[in-house]
């Protein structure tokens, strides 16, 4: 017999991996037509318990039962079959692919031996018009941003019947209009009476979205729970077992210091891109200079350009009062620029590389007199892991093997063995934990003490408001405006970023 | 993972194996060679054995940058073969060694630069344009000897692949020597720590102010540098200019490098595993003809090899990786 009160019941999951006890004993209870939030610190276990879930693990003990039934172990497509889907972290469509054709891969309709075309494009338009999505079915993956490609993560979901579909942070590459789309679909699933596991780093949308709560710490249970019974002082303690009282801890006595960045008129034109124009704005050395706008709002666009990756079209930037040209990153790091870029696992690490190689690789040049010098530059990664507190048991240590906060802090460490006058932050703290996002702040505030102009894109307005000294908001590729900080609220800034959408 | 993962220094099978695996599978197999096969320890044995792999391994060093950044050469049997008969014209014409060595190492690196020009400058993958290269190459070097092999040659030149010195042979000491700045370059040079990171992951690299094009370039032209002298050390030995000659020799070298444990995928890779891979693959095809195996038998047992080879790096990479 179902059970009607959990649509799914885990208990005593371990799952081992070499070395690593992930999860130890781990217990989940999700009610149908509601949403369930598991919380914890990155490298918690979410995400294996999540795949553990969905089939992608086995877990070494415990018992899981759906719909009032034990299972597992399972396949991912077992566990589809059976109505549990699951929205990866990281999207893999693809990309030369229609959306109908990504929706019902591997699971085509078909006629005879051939798939049945014409009943697969009928039947994804119709899913698509129902959950007022506003695509073709017949339009290519590419065409779409993220935030498309998690609507249409979402409509597979839905294709299959799920009873249980898992979310692991659908929020982290989306802006906040597409994240408003996405609670739209979340909450009519749930009204549908389809159970949500949703990961998420964000507190605000814990408890915008959260019925249920389950917090889990170094892949051990701590506790379940009603959303009404927590606040985010009680969660963030819960969750790294630990207080974190400053949440931002800007520092307003740093003093602003003179120009150092002057960037006039930046445009780039339709052939090289023409993503953004008329970009006019200042940093001055000491000051965090926040970047806010929707996803898409060209503000990584600029950046990418200012550092040599993108080509200027037209305009002109001074650095330290001189002209600044790039026609490569190596210009822009020769003159004083560092970005650490949105992606890191893409721009940021040579993931298969030690610590060492890749704390010294924008700067060997400084560590080599003939021949490279490792001593050296193993000094420097032992400095900079006592100054950026960062977690590694020795520098040999590949990269890809960190947590996301310690890989960020590395990414840091390449920049700051050189000498940096201007540094770029995209997304700084994007999936990095509560505690790690803390200590980065902790970090920035230090920089800019030094001197050092930061220019900052975050799309979390808490992030923004905190640590910003002015906000630069961005829309369609122009600056709308720039607010001092006594001026930035969330409702000015979002004013700024929305003037005007929908007109052209 | 958990935080006491990160800090833990245990390593895995995969982990281990990465490392020291293919040390030990030379130990193993020299062991095993030396009780169980007559005269393969002996001095002139070890020598010819060798002298056997100087060339594909001289080759092979340049194969090990080439594929840590995630290309490849299959073109080094035609180039071989134009590049030595050239070179052996020009010693015939002068009867001196220096001028061919010039010119073989010239040509070298002109196929090398239009190797890295190409591939870079239109994104075509390597593999189509090194194949287009094996062709025009063969062809170039039967047109330019008119299909006749070039006799003659000085005895300075043949020194190169068949003379000693005290009792180490002369093309053992080239490959020595020609290790030994490649491994220098690899190693402690930041061009060698861009090749890893540019094979690791050429969108960090150029993030990082790497110029990831000019990095694929420069492997090209030491790949041609490497294929010029590996090209006179082939027909130092065979004694004359041979048109036909270096066929498959792209294979010894890359089956050499991927034995050794360098990635097809690009990023990882050592030098040292590519000598080890090249001495084990002549072990082996020694060890079979001290025993009288057939020699197309011992194709296939290289065939045998080479997957085999690539199947324990996937396995030990995957259990590497799991234990993340």
């Amino acid at each position: 017999m179902a059970n009607p009160e959990y649509v799914l019941e885990m208990q005593g999951i371990v799952k081992v991996f070499p070395g690593v006890r992930a999860l130890d004993g781990v217990n989940l209870k999700v009610r149908p037509g509601k949403v369930h939030v598991i919380c914890g610190e990155n490298g918690a276990g979410k995400s294996t318990l999540m795949k553990i879930i969905n089939g992608t693990y086995i877990a070494d003990e415990g018992t899981m039962i759906y719909k009032g039934q034990q299972i597992g172990p399972h396949t991912v497509t077992d566990t589809l079959k059976m109505g549990i889907a699951m929205i990866y972290q990281e999207l893999n469509p693809i990309a030369e692919m229609t959306i109908a054709e990504n929706i019902w891969l591997g699971r085509e309709p078909r006629k005879g031996m051939f798939v049945d075309y014409a009943k697969m494009y009928a039947d994804t338009q119709a899913l698509l018009d129902k959950l007022d999505i506003p695509y073709n079915a017949r339009q290519k993956m590419y065409e779409l941003s993220i935030a498309g490609h998690q609507l249409v993560e979402i409509t597979k979901a839905i294709s299959v019947n799920a009873s249980v579909i898992i979310m692991d942070e659908p929020s982290s590459a989306i802006g906040n209009e597409e994240i408003e789309i996405l609670f739209r679909q979340i909450f009519s699933l749930r009204e549908q009476g389809v159970a949500i596991l949703y990961i998420t780093h964000k507190m605000d949308e814990i408890f915008r979205i959260a019925d249920d709560i389950t917090i889990i710490r170094d892949g051990q249970w701590v506790e379940s729970g009603p959303a009404s019974d927590y606040n985010a002082d009680k969660l963030v303690a819960r969750m790294v077992g630990r207080e974190i009282t400053n949440v931002f801890p800007k520092d307003t006595t740093v003093p602003i210091g003179d120009v150092v960045l002057d960037v006039k008129n930046l445009t780039q034109v339709k052939e090289d891109g023409g993503r953004f124009r008329d970009i006019s704005f200042q940093l001055r050395k000491g000051e965090i200079l926040g970047f806010a706008g929707l996803v898409g709002a060209g503000r990584s666009e600029v950046m990418r350009a200012i550092f040599g990756l993108d080509p200027i079209s037209s305009g002109s930037i001074t650095l330290d009062g001189k002209d600044y040209r790039v026609k490569n990153t190596r210009d822009a790091i020769e003159q004083g620029v560092a970005m650490v870029n949105e992606d890191r696992r893409t721009y940021g690490l040579v993931l298969g590389r030690s610590i060492h190689h890749n704390t010294s690789l924008v700067n060997l040049k400084k560590y080599t007199k003939g021949l490279i010098d490792d001593k050296a530059i193993s000094a420097d990664v032992e400095k900079m892991r006592e100054l950026l507190q960062i977690k590694i048991a020795n520098e040999d240590v590949e990269a890809g093997t960190l947590s996301g906060g310690n890989q960020q802090k590395v990414v840091l460490a390449k920049w700051l063995v050189g000498d940096v006058k201007v540094m770029i932050l995209d997304e700084p703290t994007r999936g990095i934990d509560v505690g790690a996002k803390s200590e980065i702040h902790k970090l920035m505030t230090s920089f800019a003490r030094e001197g050092m102009g930061i220019i900052m894109i975050s799309s979390e307005l808490p992030e923004i408001l905190g640590m910003s000294d002015r906000v630069v908001v961005m829309q369609e590729g122009i600056i709308q405006g720039i607010l001092d900080r006594s001026e930035a609220t969330q409702e000015s800034i979002m004013k700024l970023a929305t003037r005007g959408v929908g007109k052209q | 993972m958990s935080k006491q993962a990160e800090t833990r220094k245990k390593m895995n099978f995969g982990q281990f194996y990465g490392k020291y695996g293919i040390f030990i599978i030379l130990a193993v197999i020299f062991v095993a060679a030396s009780v169980g096969v007559r005269g393969f320890l002996s001095q002139y044995n070890l020598t010819s054995m060798l002298l056997s792999i100087a060339c594909t391994t001289t080759l092979a060093l340049g194969t090990t940058f080439v594929i840590i950044l995630g290309h490849i050469n299959i073109a080094y049997g035609s180039e071989l073969a134009f590049i030595g008969c050239v070179a052996c014209m020009v010693n015939v014409a002068t009867g001196s060694l220096i001028p061919a060595l010039l010119v073989a190492l010239i040509v070298g690196i002109l196929f090398g630069a239009l190797n890295g020009f190409v591939i870079t400058r239109f994104s075509i993958p390597a593999f189509i344009m090194t194949l287009a290269l094996t062709e025009a190459a063969r062809g170039g070097a039967v047109l330019v000897t008119k299909g006749n092999t070039i006799s003659g040659l000085t005895p300075s030149f043949t020194f190169m692949g068949q003379g000693y010195i005290g009792p180490i042979p002369m093309a053992i000491i080239v490959l020595v020597v020609a290790f030994a700045i490649m491994w220098t370059i690899l190693n402690k040079t930041p061009y060698g720590r861009y090749i890893y990171a540019v094979g690791g992951n050429a969108k960090a690299a150029e993030a990082s102010g790497i110029n990831p094009k000019m990095v694929v370039f420069k492997a090209y032209l030491l790949d041609g540098v490497l294929t010029g002298i590996a090209s006179i050390l082939l027909m130092a030995r065979l004694n004359s200019g041979v048109p036909g000659a270096g066929l498959s020799y792209e294979m010894d070298a890359i089956t050499a490098v991927v034995v050794g444990g360098t990635s097809m995928s690009g990023g990882s890779g050592t030098l040292f595993g590519t000598i080890v891979g090249a001495i084990i693959v002549g072990i082996i095809n020694n060890v079979q003809t001290l025993l009288g195996i057939d020699s197309n038998v011992q194709k296939i047992v290289k065939g045998v090899i080479i997957v085999g080879a690539v199947i324990i790096d996937v396995v030990t990479k995957n259990s590497a990786k799991k234990a993340r």
